[in-house]
């Protein structure tokens, strides 16, 4: 291991030669014009990514903003909300659990309960259009 | 002849003009570092092609995020280590191999009062690319850099010890083969 203070002695010969040479190697013409040029195409279309992003929340965010107050006004959209409300996901597990305990399989039970469940849902729109 | 102070200064305050006014700032930044840091990675990736497409991916991305330095307390030893990584990367993509310390790809450049000394400067070169890169990189930031073991430990993630191992083995090795060169020019 070399000892770090055995290098703080005046520079050898070598290390004056190695200093005297640190000007040799240049830099290409040509890396500073493409280093600015990529860097300049990149943040362009950085910029214009993130005003695309923006534009798009803004328009969903107007979207969700506009669409209940839309639907407000119409008399039958005030319906949905309550025959919509029979879509419960603990009914649905209460009711597979049933037919699990009645014996079968809980996957297939799950079908049975979530299509008992659409048909349910379908009368109830039915009666009240 | 800057000092180390003054240009870690220098550097500071251009990638602080960096942060406020985005990339056209990029021009000074590369006019006051990019010899500094394709040198560095020339002894990385051993190529100047390789080292200069670095340089470029380090300097693109800080332009393109120059938050990455707002916690950074000295920008100088962080570009340095963002070169070094990017040269590593494209070292490893590139798979080539310069043992033999040719310089044909090199771009330089020899004042016109320094002319008889461009065959020391071309055995210089020519020497420092047999190291392995790992030393080169420590002679690279010892003597061109002036840093110390410390700070040199920092940028290659590694102990001052390691470093400064490094750096007596790189110059034996270095001594050895310039004397040889320079026995064989003699006899030349």
């Amino acid at each position: 291991m070399a000892k770090m203070s055995s290098w703080n002695e005046p520079l050898s010969d070598v290390e004056a030669m190695v200093r005297a040479a640190s000007q040799y190697v240049q830099v290409s013409r040509d890396l500073r014009p493409r280093v600015l040029e990529t860097a300049r195409t990149e943040c362009g279309e950085r910029r214009a990514r993130r005003r695309i992003r923006q534009v798009a929340a803004s328009l969903v965010l107007l979207a969700v903003f506009i669409t209940p107050s839309g639907r407000g006004l119409g008399t039958e959209s005030a319906h949905y909300p309550t025959i919509l409300a029979a879509v419960d996901s603990r009914h649905i597990f209460s009711q597979a659990e049933d037919k699990v305990a009645r014996g079968g399989d809980f996957s297939w039970a799950m079908v049975e309960a979530f299509t008992n469940l659409r048909r349910e849902q379908a009368n109830a729109l039915r009666l009240e259009l | 002849m800057v000092s180390q102070s003054q240009f870690a200064e220098r550097v500071q305050e251009c990638t602080d003009r960096l942060t406020a006014t985005g990339v056209d700032a990029l021009g000074a930044l590369f006019d006051l570092t990019s010899h500094r840091l394709v040198r560095f990675a020339v002894a990385v990736t051993r190529n100047q092609h390789d080292a200069e497409d670095a340089v470029q991916t380090a300097l693109v991305r800080l332009a393109g995020k120059p938050e990455l330095l707002r916690p950074v307390g000295a920008p100088w030893p962080y570009l340095l280590r963002m070169v070094r990584n990017e040269a590593l990367l494209v070292g490893r993509r590139k798979q080539r191999c310069h043992a033999t310390g040719d310089l044909i790809d090199l771009v330089t450049f020899c004042p016109v009062d320094e002319l008889e000394r461009e065959e020391c400067h071309r055995a210089v070169w020519s020497a420092l690319r047999t190291l392995p890169p790992e030393q080169a990189e420590v002679v690279v930031l010892k003597i061109w850099e002036d840093m110390t073991f410390a700070q040199i430990g920092q940028i290659l993630e590694t102990s001052p010890n390691t470093v400064a191992s490094r750096y007596q083995y790189a110059m034996t090795r270095l001594t050895r083969r310039l004397a040889g060169q320079q026995r064989e020019a003699q006899r030349g």
